[in-house]
């Protein structure tokens, strides 16, 4: 018999290990094996000390920007940590900020620019030079501005990366920009935030979970949607005995750290918070002194909230109404260090801004905002400008994506842009022809709701695609003209300015070279830019806008910078604590927790619950969501990362199972209407509850050229619904998504 | 007593499973791919009652250095050894890739590395400790749920952490077998 594997151990080990020590005695063998050419004991090799160079950098594996610390040994990245310094992490680097490594020799990365030479999605391509490459991309641009105008070109940028591609548009008046962040993520829950306190809870937000005492978590899966200032927060919080309830269909880890987990019926989160605003109303629970100098609106909601009763929560939620009150009452006990945090991806059931509002408001009533354990307030802080001209203005630009001033959707900031908007007037060539997509550090076919019908449909009618990417992604199978850049490990980056609980700027430098012939998305942005005429827009490089930035810092800042990799200033996270007067950016200049600019634009001024349609008899409510290990569909080729979590699996309740015949690890597809999925394993579980299913996101990519990734899992795009919500225009993944399981 | 006592203590109530700790441990130990390769890895315990999930343990695991180390007892060249630390380590010279070590460690804490033949396992990066920086799983840990560090420094955390903070401290297997681990669960 071999004995060769740990798994075989793992059961035999401890059985054995206290007999075999008997068998062996080390010195009674050592002068037999010295007769043998072993070494003598006693003399064992030497240590070295571990001295390898530093370069700084931040992680751009996912977009939470991490200050990372890059060791190289002998030219080649060897680890990656975290920088003390940086207020994002502390020191600290998740899985995939650790697997960086593995994305810069990722053997399946681009590594050339490519022609496609056979049809679309069928992935031949042909080398070609950069200057092929850039010259084809300039010209076949340039002949569809000439023919339809600069409003046919069409861009999805995302990340740093996007943010070069977004001034080339930019410069060549060409506006239908569409970032996925907005659309598939945070849309919702920024502009419940804005319409409530004047400010966005957008990335990264400003929750004090350090110090608080009581944290109520409504479907923020904060341990595994992981983020490291957050993570590390929420170890001192665990560290310090905080209580915490999370509300989530499944048993996340998350919820494994929770004092309480509250297995809600998927879509009635906003049901669960308006009755919780109703026992703080009614029983007198609010900080009457915060609403009484900042807010407005008190009377409206008192008088709006009073048929949300907890008892008639219960029969929404499946939450009792007695826990309802209980938690009302706790939350009030511990304020304002008690904070109610919304999930991040609130791209869900179509009802998401007026639940992030009904989130913002009860945290108002609790007196949270700028005190310790609340919300803190955050520290802006810029870096120097480098010489560059701004674009030209475009007065009037009528955009595809029904997005902004003027659109159904007036509040969904045109900075931002819809991908749903944009892929569905590019489908539909609607409201006027868009020819051209420049898609840059994004990969819509695994982030847009059906992309097997929709975005095929949109690009079908393109007539000329190109992806800039580090990966050869599905998006690239579908591109015309395909643009390989450099990971972050390999170039510069521009001087990153953010605030946290405190404010820095951040410094990118390369730790190696380019590994095949790559380029930073601002050089490649660049070339084209020269192509077009437009060089004037780029008139430096990447490396000399750092240098002259930092150029223009204090000398003092300049040695802290190259020092550190990030200077960091002294915030002021607690001003309304330590007494000093707040002005919010709203109409009125107060919380609004009756939202006048959501009654101007003929939104309910007042959160409104609707209930979401239950799945029909013998289907089940479609959902997905993040695990610790993977960043979208971005990392999961990534070797370390794909060994740690290779596959999703279907999450079905174990009594639902039961009654279906499937055990766990079965095969099974899931069926919506003539749609069917490949096979997928399951895994048959308590930890989610009835009437839903949940797989992970990021899987089921079809890139032949992702080795590890290839065909693994289900896209979870394809069953999602595309449903919008009616204020921000972001997706309701899972309004009316359901599905069916079948064995396979 | 030794000028430096190192010691792992894991806070098993602040991890969140992220792995954050293995894959920092795979680019410092250049630990090859593979399901069952890695020097640290963290165990989950599921807690049913009446046929419903109540709660998720997650632990930690790594070598524990134990002091009476059953795999250097039973290694056959002399590979494995204590350095001056009192730290477990393998040299790799004298391996010959037997596994008589992974059957007798109590703690599952070797792998058998397939491409250079030998056994391998944590060495609580000494070569990180002779740089003065701490273990690589120890220096990712977002949440202190591995804290290391030396229990002759009264002003240590691990210090403070197993005579001051803890409510309870406890060693798997530890009393059963006699093997004096370096490693440490605590509950705060």
């Amino acid at each position: 018999m071999e004995i060769s594997r740990r798994g075989f151990l793992k059961g035999a080990a401890i059985g054995v290990a206290a007999s075999y020590p008997l068998f062996f005695k080390q010195k009674a063998h050592a002068g037999i094996l010295s007769s043998f050419g072993v070494p003598e004991p006693g003399k064992y090799p030497e240590i070295k000390p571990f001295k390898p160079k530093v370069t700084h950098n931040w992680c751009e594996m996912c977009f939470w920007g991490c200050g990372i610390d890059v060791f190289t040994e002998n030219g080649r990245v060897r680890k990656i940590e975290g920088n003390p310094y940086h207020p994002y992490n502390y020191g600290k680097v998740c899985a995939r900020g650790n697997a960086g490594v593995m994305l810069l020799y990722d053997p399946d990365r681009l590594k050339t620019p490519l022609k496609r030479v056979g049809e679309r999605g069928e992935g031949k391509w042909e080398k070609i030079s950069w200057d092929e490459a850039i010259s084809t991309v300039a010209k076949e641009m340039t002949a569809i501005k000439g023919k339809y105008g600069a409003k046919a070109l069409a861009i999805v940028p995302h990340g740093t990366a996007g943010h070069a591609a977004k001034r080339l548009f930019d410069a060549m008046g060409a506006k239908n920009s569409a970032e996925p962040s907005y659309s598939s993520c945070r849309a919702s829950r920024l502009l419940g935030w804005f319409g409530t306190y004047g400010k966005d809870l957008s990335s990264h937000e400003y929750y004090d979970i350090a110090n608080s005492k009581y944290i109520l978590l409504v479907g923020r899966n904060i341990a595994e949607s992981v983020m490291m200032g957050d993570a590390k927060n929420l170890g001192i919080a665990l560290s310090k005995h905080a209580k915490i309830i999370y509300v989530d269909p499944r048993f996340t880890k998350t919820a494994a750290k929770a004092d309480e987990w509250l297995p809600i019926k998927p879509g009635t989160d906003m049901a669960f918070v308006l009755a919780l605003i109703n026992v703080i109303i009614k029983d007198a629970l609010y900080n009457a002194d915060f609403i009484e100098n900042y807010c407005y609106g008190f009377y409206e909601l008192r008088e709006h909230i009073e048929k949300y009763t907890p008892e008639w929560a219960e029969k929404e939620t499946d939450i009792p109404a007695t826990t309802i009150k209980k938690i009302a009452w706790e939350l009030a006990r511990y304020a304002p260090s008690s904070v109610v945090i919304p999930a991040r991806r609130t791209s869900r059931y179509g009802d998401d801004t007026q639940n992030a509002r009904a989130i913002a408001i009860l945290n108002a009533l609790l007196g949270n905002w700028e005190m310790p354990g609340g919300y803190y307030h955050t520290t802006k802080i810029k870096a120097p400008k480098a010489p560059l001209p701004k674009p030209p203005k475009i007065r009037n630009f009528q955009r595809a994506d029904n997005c902004g001033k003027g659109s159904d959707f007036p509040l969904a900031p045109a900075s931002f842009g819809r991908t749903n908007g944009l892929v569905k007037a590019i489908a539909e060539q609607k409201p006027y022809p868009i020819k051209s997509l420049f898609v840059c550090g994004a990969n819509p076919v695994m982030n847009v709701a059906k992309p097997g019908e929709t975005l095929k449909k949109a690009i079908e009618n393109l007539d000329f695609i190109v992806t800039v990417d580090v990966y050869p992604t599905e998006m690239c199978l579908y591109s015309d003209i395909i643009l390989p850049a450099s990971t972050y490990l390999e170039k510069y980056g521009d001087l990153k300015a953010g605030g946290a609980i405190q404010p820095f700027i951040a410094y990118r430098e390369p730790a190696v070279k380019p590994l095949y012939d790559t380029k930073g998305e601002w050089e490649i942005c660049r070339m084209i830019a020269k192509k077009m005429g437009l060089e004037e827009y780029f008139p430096m490089s990447m490396k000399e806008i750092v240098e002259y930035k930092i150029s223009k810092l204090s000398l003092e800042e300049q040695k802290e910078l190259k020092k550190n990799g990030v200077i960091v200033k002294e915030g002021d996270p607690y001003r309304r604590a330590q007494g000093k007067k707040i002005r919010f950016s709203t109409p009125t200049g107060k919380v609004e927790l009756y939202s006048t600019l959501f009654k101007k634009h003929g939104y309910d001024p007042l959160p409104v619950y609707s209930r979401p349609a239950s799945p029909p008899e013998g289907s089940y409510r479609f959902l997905f969501g993040r695990v610790s290990v993977h960043t979208h569909a971005r990392t999961e080729n990534n070797s370390w990362l794909h060994e740690t979590y290779p596959v999703n699996k279907l999450w079905i309740n174990k009594d639902e199972a039961g009654m279906l015949g499937i055990k766990n690890g079965d095969k099974v597809v899931l069926v919506q209407g003539n749609k069917k999925s490949p096979s997928i394993e399951t895994y048959v579980t308590s930890r989610i509850r009835k009437n839903c299913v949940f797989i992970a996101h990021g899987f089921g990519g079809f890139s032949p050229f992702l080795t590890l990734c290839y065909e693994k899992g289900v896209l979870d795009g394809e069953f999602a619904s595309e449903a919008v919500d009616p204020i921000s225009g972001a997706y309701a993944y899972h309004k009316d998504s359901f599905v069916k399981i079948k064995k396979a | 007593m030794k000028e430096k006592d190192y010691v792992m203590v894991l806070v098993p109530g602040s991890c969140i499973d992220c792995k954050a700790c293995t894959v920092a441990c795979k680019a410092q130990n250049k630990v090859p791919l593979g399901e069952e390769c890695f020097r640290t890895e963290i165990l989950e315990g599921e807690k049913i009652e009446s046929g419903q999930v109540r709660g998720i343990n997650f632990m930690p695991l790594l070598c524990f250095h134990c002091e009476n180390a059953a795999c250097i007892t039973v290694c056959p060249t002399s590979a494995s050894y204590h350095n001056e630390d009192g730290m477990v380590l393998v040299d790799p010279d004298r391996c010959i890739g037997c596994r008589m070590c992974m059957l007798a460690c109590p703690y599952n804490a070797r792998y058998y590395n397939e491409h250079e033949g030998v056994v391998d396992k944590c060495t609580f990066c000494v070569e990180r400790l002779k740089a003065d920086m701490k273990p690589a799983c120890a220096s990712t840990c977002p949440t202190e749920a591995r804290v290391f560090g030396d229990l002759n420094d009264k002003n240590s955390e691990v210090y403070k952490l197993l005579h001051q903070k803890a409510k309870k401290v406890w060693q798997p297997k530890a009393n059963m077998l006699g093997v004096k681990p370096r490693v440490y669960y605590v509950e705060v």
